[in-house]
């Protein structure tokens, strides 16, 4: 049995969403399928991120049930236009998904729906239910109390932040923003006050980490709704890191089979074996680049849905500046995924990235490797690896596409993390492929093996924590609790000892290099390769990040010469962390980022870069 | 002393790089895996084991910095 996904813009009144439809392969037509539609509705932040991939499976799943499904993104978030910090946020996703029912049941057969929602995506299903008809309602960890929600919410932006603004009129939460109207309208959301009206069945599906609160189904029941509860294993898993994520299929399992059970099951067939990626109708729009310090008003881009390969399985999307023409007008800067990211990037650093460049004059194309996002297919080999064996292979099939079907002549590659390390080793294995430069954001390795952490490479942890030690030596209640005896001297001293040994070695190295005792590094000579070339190469660095100290460590003389000669670049960000979390580092980098890129587009002098 | 209640809520929600057993009270959590998103799964799940909520005051990586540090907090909260 096969699936086929047909990705447009679901074009609102509000505004455009990024849409998959989901279909079983043997409906010729999106009016086949069954009577039952799905439409599912996401969370929000970084839940949204990590749940990407099990989302992902569920639609799958349903559709190889016979259940056409609409996976989208609410605007502001993913893809979809606008961004978090416009007003009405909770009001407009309600609408949003009322938008999407709306469009199931004008453009199938369907003539019953499903809201399927995840933690706050359950809770706007379960709010949207009370607006409108439907017939079956899946919650899967619902926010039942708005207000605790919000507590979590701002608890982590705690937690994350080393200082918190409160002139500000937002939050920012594990790289997500939320306004303080949005919040103050999460806090007035009380599900056992608003329960729906109608005839819905519900499903409530219970995380399996924590005591069940029984309280929500319960007022159900009061107001004679039908509810069953079951426990979804492997709850903590889907939400876990993108790149540590485990699908929960038996969660998964639990509601396509409840589902199945309530009646009008579509035309079921066995699970999806294969996937086919295709592009709907409306597959370009018009999107808002997002306002930054730099762009108060800034001008609207063009946003198109691209299938790349011979096997139509990689999928991007294209930002371009509104021009006349939509011939391509200077090198296209090509994102790779940041681990296992899916291409909106972490942060939705990828979709304000794209936007920028484009509103600053440059195309720009996000896309996913074959074994991610919104590429991955069941047939794909090492699923949601952020470093796969055939990510090379990937970008060339994407390049080739870019260049014969969309007359791009020149690329620039770049990522951040793995998608630099992705960015790299193309710039070194594709001589024929017209790749002026490779731009890399926080590499944390130039040679990735099987076997090897995903985390900071063990050999440069000693440098994060020197880094860490720096900021602690500064804390009062640090020097407190060494007096007190709370702290481990021996690990620091044992700590003092590697550091020490870490730099005498790197030392030693530099000097046998400079005598031409030792031969370059395999790094130092691969950056060599990169000049031969004639290709640039330019790093972006958090200044924390361990990246920089590994290229100091491996290649110091001859990235330093490199960069004395104009043929290397190097930027520092301070006070980023590794996936700019902060929307003002963000803005940072986007602004380093066209500052050294745009010379392509409008033939500016390159600014001026900093020293190694 | 609620340091085994803790202990096993950390096991269930910590998602650490090792086994809890294996952690001395004083270990530092995050140090073996503990991060933001974490604790703060690990702040609910014991706010709702032991029936009480972190004031914003205590909501910092100290409280949650290791065993002791936790059982510090869950124990004048629970008084």
């Amino acid at each position: 049995m096969s699936v086929k996904r047909t990705a447009f813009w679901s074009q609102t009144a509000a505004g455009p969403l990024f849409t998959w439809l989901h279909l079983p392969a043997h409906a010729a037509a999106p009016t086949c399928g069954g009577k039952l539609g799905i439409v599912i509705c996401n969370p929000v932040g970084h839940e949204y991120t990590h749940a990407h991939r099990s989302l992902r499976h569920l639609a799958d799943a349903l559709a190889a049930a016979g259940y056409p499904t609409l996976r989208f993104d609410y605007l502001g978030t993913g893809d979809s236009d606008d961004h978090m910090l416009a007003p009405r946020r909770i009001e407009v996703w309600l609408e949003n998904i009322q938008a999407q029912v709306d469009w199931l049941k004008s453009n199938t057969a369907v003539t019953a729906v499903a809201l399927v929602g995840l933690r706050l995506g359950a809770t706007l299903a379960a709010l949207s239910a009370g607006r409108q008809t439907v017939d079956y309602l899946v919650l899967w960890n619902p926010c039942v109390k708005g207000k605790r929600y919000v507590r979590e919410m701002t608890s982590l932006a705690k937690m994350a932040a080393a200082a918190l603004s409160y002139e500000q009129n937002f939050i920012e939460t594990a790289g997500f923003l939320l306004s303080t109207e949005t919040l103050e309208r999460l806090k007035s959301i009380d599900l056992t006050n608003d329960v729906p009206t109608g005839n819905e069945k519900v499903l409530i599906v219970n995380p399996d980490h924590v005591s069940t609160d029984d309280s929500y189904a319960n007022c159900l029941r009061q107001q004679n709704i039908a509810v069953d509860v079951v426990q979804g294993p492997g709850y903590l898993d889907m939400l876990a890191e993108p790149q540590d994520t485990k699908v929960p299929h038996a969660a998964i399992g639990a509601i396509v089979d409840w589902l199945a059970r309530q009646g009008p099951a579509g035309d079921r067939a066995d699970t999806p074996s294969t996937t086919r990626l295709t592009l709907g109708d409306r597959h370009s729009f018009r999107a808002r680049a997002p306002a930054t310090q730099r762009l108060q008003a800034p001008r609207a881009v063009r946003e198109s849905l691209v299938i790349a390969g011979q096997q139509r399985q990689m999928f991007g999307i294209l930002t371009q500046p509104e021009r006349q023409s939509a011939a391509p007008c200077g090198p296209l800067v090509v994102l790779s995924n940041s681990g296992s990211v899916h291409h909106v990037g972490p942060n939705r650093l990828y979709v304000e990235l794209s936007r920028a460049l484009a509103e600053a004059g440059l195309d720009c194309f996000r896309y996913d490797l074959s074994n991610l996002g919104d590429s991955c297919c069941e047939t794909s080999v090492e699923e949601n690896h952020p470093y796969p064996a055939g990510a090379v292979a990937n970008l060339a099939t994407v390049l080739e596409h870019l260049q014969t079907e969309l007359g791009y002549r020149e690329f620039i590659l770049a990522g951040l993390c793995s998608g630099s390390h992705l960015s790299f080793h193309a710039g070194l294995s594709l001589p024929d492929h017209p790749i002026v430069e490779s731009v890399l954001i926080n590499p944390l390795t130039f040679y990735w093996e099987e076997g090897m952490s995903l985390e900071i490479p063990s050999a440069y942890q000693v440098n994060k924590d020197a880094k860490y030690y720096e900021y602690a030596v500064k804390s009062l209640g640090n020097w407190v609790r060494l007096l007190k005896g709370k702290v481990d001297i021996a690990y620091i001293v044992k700590f003092t000892l590697k550091l020490f040994a870490q730099r005498v070695r790197e030392g030693g190295k530099n000097m046998l290099e400079r005598l031409a005792i030792l031969p370059p590094s395999q790094l130092g000579r691969d950056l060599l390769r990169f000049k031969q070339a004639g290709r640039n190469i330019s790093f972006i660095f958090s200044r924390s990040d361990p990246g920089h100290k590994i290229l100091v460590s491996e290649a110091k003389l001859i990235a330093r010469k490199m960069a004395n000669r104009d043929d290397l670049s190097l930027y520092f960000i301070d006070d980023a962390d590794h996936t700019f979390s902060k929307r003002e580092k963000r803005d940072q980098l986007t602004d380093r980022l066209i500052r050294h890129l745009r010379h392509y587009a409008f033939q500016h002098p390159q600014p001026a870069k900093q020293q190694l | 002393m609620h340091k085994a209640k803790i202990r096993e809520i950390l096991s269930d929600c910590g998602k650490l790089s090792v086994d809890v057993a294996q952690l001395e009270d004083d270990s530092d959590l995050y140090q073996v895996g503990l991060t933001s998103l974490t604790t703060v799964n690990l702040m609910l799940a014991i706010e709702d084991q032991f029936d009480i909520e972190f004031p914003d005051a205590v909501l910092s990586r100290a409280t949650f910095q290791s065993i002791s540090a936790l059982n510090e907090v869950v124990e004048d909260l629970v008084d």
